[in-house]
């Protein structure tokens, strides 16, 4: 037969007007706080303070039942990771065989989401970028920069300083680290560290039969249960989808949606031993998000680097406490 | 691994060319990056330039990566320049991929200044490698200048399977109909360098080839030294109208007319005798045909048995070649050279019976 | 006008009409797979070829393979069908490379050592047509000598003139920072291929053009309004695509989530080493293309 190639119709289309994104931008509206400190403390998710908060010597039953309020919320919005063992490869080529680093993890605390974009706006709407001493001092010249569309202080993708109400309790992105330790320290909490976070994915407690799990709901990969590239939802999912996969102590989405910072360096080397940098330091981070390709670079046992400044649409963070009380 | 085995011992005063030159290699620059000819001769074509840019070996197509490999390309550009190539690896790819990177320094040689290498690439190559040292020139000037090249005449040593495989390959080039892949021998460069010496100059005139770089069917050599790489190579080679040859192949080659030339260019070789081997074929000039070179082989190895030859075998020898035809000016030479040669060895032979003969009775009866 | 590509005698080449023996597998010319011919024979459908061009070190290997890969996998709600084995071999090479943190090996100017993949695409759950798309990742190296010099690599010139839509991709992480050269050479692969289809009526080119830029995670404003970030870093392509092009659409892709860095103390080459992936935008080019077709 005869092929009659490469022939070639009129374009259909004509160029279009541009594509940006942020169409439809809903801001969210201001929520109103309480006067009494405390109380916004406790409504603004400042738990961490909440639980050292000195008893007031006019009213100390009422500091008493602050404390007791931010328990109570302790409990509902973390979950207990139990002491553990976590082996951490020092190679970048993750293969059997590896050199690893094995950490001792003592019992800590998780949050259960991480920080929705609902949360951060208290932080914003506190002043969070203003106050200088949630910032380290040499980062305090590139707080300018930490803007969103419009010009304010916020994360990246916000605008006007404001998040967009329809992705209020999604994972907060556009966040550097920096953005997300000065928000744990505004809490009262902390940033995990990367062989934390392994624990709590990988549940390896202490036992006879310790052993990693792949993910925290087992070892098999279930599309159903995380939200990678290969759950087809390409974008964010609030941080309560894919209750099934949660792991033991109801923490979720540890794996997809969302990387996740850790306050732990990115210290990794190559075949040859070489140490392996980035443009600036880097910090650990974990977990795959929603755009993560490989199903192997969303399970327990990866880790990736990201540098400092980075605010990218697909990090995030979730917060820690030590049950000792010090981070 | 393709590292010459040669080392030229015997500088040749008398031939000083000065020829174009140009690398073809990957340097990053504010205008470009990637494999592309980077610097050249200001009297490079246009044309010359094209045909150099898609035949030079780019990444990955150095088979001879460890310090001091090297590969070599020979071809005739449509100007009728030859192109010689020394290609050798030059530290890592600078684009971060991996990988080696592979560099190109050519000589662009007129018809006669190729005709004073003898049209050997390899002599070429030897004097490239002296002008341009050890080191790829990674910082060269945009206008290359005009290079001095200093034709040596190489001492050609090689092993007994160096030299069959030689044998076997010159027997190959007369007749092949496709181009050539060579795998199957350890030092290409050292058989390459016997089989040119063997080779008529009007078959190294027109045969392009390379040794040591890959088999790639973009570079359409008439022969290629694919090194240990056989399982490309076959596959390069397949339904392509490119043959493999293995030299290592224990199969015997079929008789060809040139079957004499070939055996006694392998005696020459094992003889020592590479440099007078060479200094006769390159004044083979015309075509090669088999009747032709046989008859010169023939006469060769009869001029060198006439030192020896008894007067039978001489009067038998000066029988075969009188009224031999001389198919060339060189075949010509040669049967004037061995009639005057037998006719000295004939008288010396005659003097000899002379002396020996009984010498009658001097001065009356004793 | 229909032309005849295989014979009885022998299969001519799709993309330079080179005669070829009809046991050949890959074109003695110009190194392209002749099954490609022989499967679009069988298809009974005209092939669309979609070139990908671009300057040396772009990521029009990564970008291609991954692009397969995810047409494989039935990403946007494509069907994509390879046609014959060698067609996965790009795919196969990228993801390999990656998944293992490390990227492909360059691609060498060679031609015959270039990755072909002949994929039946179509959209699933509608009654569309299907479309087979030819598509090469050639060497930056082997376009840019071909705009420096028209006709040492005629591949180019011929991928070109049979396309039914181009992806030209630039590098957004070096327009960024400020180099012109990805601006130029834009500028240069526009000026060819407006000399390849200009007419004396000097209308603007018909053909498809969707210029990507990779390498966006770099400059993530870039994802924002590529036409924009395009119009203010790379003005040279903007005018030329305004000036003579009437079907031309910009896109911003990443592959990379994080770029690590490694190099001894003696090493004058440090190695890059991607670090984890996130596909941006991969996809989005493609599709708009393949609407034009």
């Amino acid at each position: 037969m005869a092929l009659n190639l490469f022939s070639r119709k009129r374009a259909t289309r004509p160029a279009a007007s541009g594509m940006g994104r942020g169409a439809g931008y809903v801001p969210a509206g201001e929520t109103a706080l309480p006067d009494d400190p405390l109380k916004r403390a406790l409504q603004q998710g400042r738990l961490g303070l909440l639980l050292h908060v000195p008893d007031d010597a006019a009213d100390p039953r009422q500091s008493e039942a602050m404390r007791r309020r931010a328990a109570q919320q302790f409990d509902e919005r973390f979950g207990m990771v139990p002491e553990g063992l976590a082996s951490i490869t020092t190679s970048v080529q993750d293969q059997p065989g590896a050199p690893e680093v094995d950490h001792e993890i003592e019992a800590f605390l998780l949050a259960r989401h991480a920080v929705t974009n609902e949360d951060y706006q208290f932080f914003v709407d506190d002043g969070g970028y203003d106050q200088l001493e949630l910032w380290p001092e040499d980062i305090w010249p590139h707080l300018v920069g930490f803007k969103d569309h419009s010009g304010a202080a916020g994360p990246r993708f916000w605008r006007k300083g404001r998040h967009d109400k329809r992705l209020a309790r999604h994972p907060v992105v556009g966040v550097n680290y920096y953005e997300a330790a000065a928000y744990s320290e505004w809490a009262g909490l902390c940033l995990p560290t990367s062989p934390q976070w392994q624990m709590a994915a990988s549940w390896r407690v202490r036992s006879e039969a310790a052993a990693d799990r792949r993910y925290p709901w087992g070892d098999a990969l279930d599309l159903e249960r995380c939200n990678i590239w290969a759950a087809g939802h390409a974008r964010t999912l609030p941080v309560n989808a894919c209750p099934s996969g949660a792991a033991p102590n109801g923490v979720l989405q540890l794996i997809g949606n969302v990387w996740e910072w850790t306050r732990s360096d990115f210290d990794c080397v190559d075949d040859q031993g070489r140490r392996v940098i980035g443009e600036m330091p880097m910090k650990c981070i974990r977990g795959g998000a929603f755009d993560t390709y490989f199903p192997w670079q969303a399970v327990s046992a990866f880790q990736s680097g990201l540098t400092l400044l980075t605010r990218a649409h697909n990090v995030g963070f979730r917060c820690a406490s030590n049950i000792v009380d010090e981070c | 691994m393709d590292c010459g085995s040669t080392v030229a011992t015997s500088p040749d005063a008398t031939n000083v060319v000065h020829t174009s030159q140009a690398i073809f290699t990957s340097i990053p620059s504010p205008i470009s990056r990637g494999y592309r000819l980077v610097a050249c001769g200001a009297d490079l074509s246009a044309q010359e330039k094209r045909e150099i840019t898609q035949r030079s070996p780019s990444h990955g197509n150095l088979l001879a990566v460890e310090p001091g490999g090297f590969g070599l390309l020979s071809y005739s550009l449509s100007s009728g320049r030859q192109c010689v190539g020394l290609t050798r690896p030059a530290g890592a790819e600078h684009t971060a991929r991996g990988g080696s990177r592979v560099h190109t320094h050519m000589a662009i040689l007129s018809p006669s200044d190729f005709l004073r290498f003898h049209c050997d690439p390899c002599r070429v190559i030897d004097a490239l490698r002296t002008a341009v040292g050890d080191e790829p020139l990674l910082k060269p000037l945009a206008r290359l200048p005009i290079i001095e090249l200093h034709a040596v005449v190489p001492t050609a040593d090689a092993p007994a399977e160096i030299i069959e495989a030689a044998r076997r390959l010159l027997a190959a080039l007369f007749v092949r109909t496709t181009r050539l892949a060579v795998v199957g021998i350890a030092d290409s460069f050292a058989a390459l360098r016997l089989l040119m010496s063997g080779a008529p100059l009007a078959l190294r005139r027109r045969l392009s080839l390379s040794s040591g770089i890959r088999l790639s069917q973009a570079r359409k050599f008439d022969l290629v030294f694919a090194g240990s790489e056989r399982v490309s190579a076959e596959r390069a080679a397949d339904k392509r109208e490119i043959k493999l040859f293995d030299c290592g192949s224990e199969a015997p080659s079929a008789a060809t007319p040139f079957d004499r030339w070939v055996a006694f260019c392998k005696r020459r070789w094992m003889d020592g005798r590479t440099a007078a081997l060479d200094r006769l074929s390159v004044r083979l000039d015309q075509e090669p045909r088999g009747d032709p070179l046989s008859r010169i082989a023939s006469l060769c190895d009869d001029l060198d048995a006439v030192a020896s030859a008894s007067a039978a075998q001489l009067a038998e020898r000066l029988r075969r070649h009188r009224d031999e035809p001389a198919s060339m000016p060189v075949h010509a030479d040669l049967l004037r050279e061995f009639r005057v040669a037998a006719e000295s060895r004939r008288s010396a032979l005659e003097g000899e019976n002379v002396e020996d003969a009984p010498r009658p009775a001097v001065g009356g009866d004793r | 006008m229909a032309v005849t590509f295989a014979t009885t005698s022998g299969t001519t080449c799709l993309i330079c009409d080179t005669p070829n023996p009809s046991e050949a597998q890959s074109c003695k010319e110009c190194s392209a797979p002749l099954a490609i011919v022989r499967d679009a024979l069988a298809q009974d459908r005209d092939p669309n070829l979609v070139s990908i061009m671009g300057d040396s070190n772009v990521g029009k290997t990564v970008y291609l393979g991954f692009l397969l890969d995810m047409l494989s996998q039935r990403a946007h709600n494509f069907e994509a069908v390879p046609k014959g084995a060698y067609s996965v071999d790009l795919a196969q090479i990228v993801i390999s490379h990656m998944a293992h943190r490390m990227f492909p090996p360059k691609t060498a100017i060679e031609m015959d050592e270039w990755c072909w993949a002949y994929y039946q695409v179509c959209r699933r759950g509608r009654a569309s047509k299907i479309i087979d798309l030819v598509m090469p990742d050639i060497a930056g190296e082997a376009v840019a000598a071909e705009l420096e010099s028209p006709a040492t690599f005629r591949i180019i010139q011929n991928l070109l003139g049979r396309s039914s839509g181009t992806l030209l991709l630039v590098d957004a992480a070096l327009a960024a920072n400020g180099s012109a050269q990805p601006d130029f050479f834009a500028l240069k692969m526009l000026s060819y291929i407006d000399s390849m289809f200009t007419t004396k009526k000097r209308r603007k080119i018909e053909l498809p053009v969707a210029v990507v830029f990779t390498k966006a995670d770099y400059c993530p404003t870039c994802f924002d309004d590529p036409r924009s970030f395009a119009q203010a870093n790379l003005n040279r392509l903007w005018n030329m695509c305004d000036s003579r092009f009437a079907c031309v659409e910009f896109f911003a892709c990443s592959v990379i989530g994080s770029l690590g860095y490694c190099g001894g103390e003696n090493d004058d080459v440090v190695t890059s080493i991607p670090l984890h992936t996130a596909l941006n935008g991969v996809l989005e080019p493609f599709e708009w293309i393949v609407d034009q077709l």
